[in-house]
């Protein structure tokens, strides 16, 4: 199998992301024709895509190569459609879900794990709108309609207003829904495989434009002499070259970045030699037990001392 | 010496364009409106039947129009037809209408209604005529002893009449609408037939109604049919109810009562 590079990864997760845009934005009636979901949802999807966007870009830099800038548009409209497919079609109970997605991100500021939570608001939110879906494909109008105990098993019609109550009442013109009604399965197959492209599409897209990043910093770096790029991969490995901050930088800033990072790590090392060196009185505070076995073990294995070498 | 420059890869360029087209795609498609049902009477006018007005001739005020079906059913029941249409036509003393089709007219009016049902459209039309004229001919309310037979008799011809030409009437110029108004008919009846006992329900003709009604628009919506589709376009109210479940026919009978209100199953004397 041909190993494939990081651009041709972007490359083909933008396909899956907007094959699920696609289809997410799909519908079909109880004639079988398509119609289009509407652009309202996808409106407030884009907007909520671009705070993401913007809350990603102060810690994640900007893309600086075309295949970067080509992710990073993929990864919003991708974000925007998956958004989109999560809220209800539009009314009230949209905004409704605009909400709590904005509560939830406002409670959740300041903590760094979020994944697991985003992800199961993103759940329930289809689940409602899949439920509204439903209903509406069955020509009810509401959530939820209960029966009124004793009421409802009254044989008499002249009740029937009164029999139940129906909560959370929709209608088809604010759901976007076709004239003729809409097909629940064929329209739910359709939204969950392209529910499913997009989620995938955007999580190997979020992978490929890192290790598109790692590339072009790799690039750079063996730019310098091979044994010096050596060097420099070995004080600054690339495993940590997002968390260092050098992701998204212009060549320039990048190089500079580089520089300072390697002059800050080798002064550490320096200073952990000397402070290494400075260590040998130790040997005679050795109290015993397993602390001093621990600490002779470290001696055992220091320099040489300056008479050994000199014999 | 420098190793030669490896040429460009193009398999990312070529998935960048794919990207960008289904983009594209998916923008486009988002505004795509739903496909809207056009009624059979929008076809050019050249191709239009001959008999103007169709639904004239199905309303109370179709005596005055009645005798132009002569010239359009077959010739093999013309004969028949013209003096069945006479007969009904002059009707005035208001029988029960089981008593109607058990006399002999009554019963040469089910010989020529088979005849006219398995001919051409010209004589499924006249046949819908006779029918609605007879409902309004003959009593069939089911009053307070719930008599509900008379309903479900004429109800009974009108489920013969749909099953037969309901689905081919959907896009035919001549015999759409008034296939629309038979299905109406046809639920008002039964409802009629269903509500009739003063306590609980006559639920026989109500699931019997409710089977032909389902099979004939097609639900659930996955399966609309022709008819179900312009039945959804021109009676929104009716299908919406059938799809409900609950007190299923009350649109059709909502609906009947604004286009038929003569039609109570009381002889409009």
């Amino acid at each position: 199998m041909t190993e494939r590079s990081a651009a041709w990864m972007v490359g083909f997760a933008s396909v899956l992301v907007a094959a699920g845009g696609l289809l997410l934005g799909l519908q079909v009636d109880a004639n079988h024709d398509l119609s289009g979901t509407g652009f309202v949802q996808l409106s407030i999807g884009a907007l909520l895509a671009l705070l993401a966007l913007f809350a990603r870009a102060r810690t994640g830099g900007f893309p600086r190569d075309t295949t970067g800038v080509f992710g990073v548009v993929s990864a919003f409209l991708g974000l925007a459609f998956l958004l989109s497919g999560v809220l209800a079609p539009g009314g009230p109970w949209m905004f409704f879900e605009v909400f709590a997605l904005l509560v939830f991100v406002a409670v959740r500021r300041g903590e760094t794990k979020r994944g697991a939570g985003a992800l199961v608001l993103l759940a329930l939110l289809l689940l409602f709108r899949l439920w509204v879906t439903y209903q509406g494909s069955e020509r009810r109008w509401e959530l939820v309609s209960i029966d009124v105990p004793i009421l409802s098993s009254l044989p008499f019609s002249v009740l029937d207003p009164v029999k139940s109550v129906s909560l959370g009442s929709f209608t088809p013109r604010e759901m976007n829904f076709p004239p003729a009604g809409l097909d629940f399965a064929l329209t739910t197959a359709l939204w969950a495989v392209g529910f499913a492209l997009c989620a995938a599409g955007l999580a190997l897209l979020e992978r490929s434009l890192s290790e598109h990043e790692d590339d072009r910093i790799h690039a750079l770096i063996h730019t310098l002499p091979t044994p010096l790029a050596g060097l420099v991969e070995r004080l600054l490995p690339e495993s940590e070259w997002r968390a260092l901050g050098l992701h998204g930088l212009a060549e320039r800033a990048l190089a500079k970045r580089i520089e300072e990072w390697v002059r800050d790590r080798m002064a550490k090392q320096r200073a952990l030699d000397s402070a290494w060196r400075a260590s040998s009185a130790l040997e005679f505070t050795n109290s015993g037990g397993i602390a001093g076995g621990i600490q002779q073990a470290l001696l055992d294995h220091g320099e040489p001392r300056k008479d050994e070498s000199d014999r | 010496m420098n190793p030669a420059p490896s040429p460009p890869n193009r398999a990312p360029i070529l998935l960048f364009a794919v990207a960008t087209a289904l983009f594209a795609a998916a923008l486009f498609a988002r505004g795509l409106a739903p496909k809207k049902v056009v009624l059979p009477r929008d076809i050019p006018v050249a191709e239009r039947p001959k008999l103007r007005d169709p639904m004239q001739l199905l309303s109370p005020a179709a005596r005055l129009r009645a005798q132009e079906l002569d010239p359009l059913v077959s010739p093999a029941q013309a004969t028949t037809f013209t003096a069945v249409r006479k007969s009904l036509f002059a009707y005035a003393t208001c029988p029960e209408l089981l008593d109607f089709a058990n006399s002999a007219d009554g019963q040469r009016f089910e010989h020529l209604l088979e005849d006219l049902r398995n001919g051409t459209r010209e004589d499924a039309f006249a046949s819908l005529a006779l029918i609605l004229r007879a409902a309004r001919a003959c009593e069939w309310k089911p009053g307070l002893r719930a008599h509900t037979e008379h309903a479900e008799k004429l109800g009974t011809w009108l489920g013969d009449w749909l099953r037969t030409w309901a689905e081919p009437s959907a896009k035919d110029p001549l015999l759409s609408e008034p296939a629309l108004a038979a299905g109406l008919v046809y639920g008002k009846i039964m409802h009629t037939a269903w509500k009739a006992p003063i306590v609980g329900h006559n639920q026989a003709p109500y699931d019997k109604a409710l089977a032909l009604l389902d099979e004939l628009t097609g639900t659930p919506p996955s399966h609309r049919t022709a008819y179900g589709e312009m039945l959804q376009l021109r009676y929104p109210r009716a299908l919406t109810q059938l799809l409900l479940r609950t007190d299923a026919l009350s649109g059709c009978a909502e609906e009947c009562a604004t286009l038929y209100p003569d039609l109570t199953g009381e002889c409009a004397r």
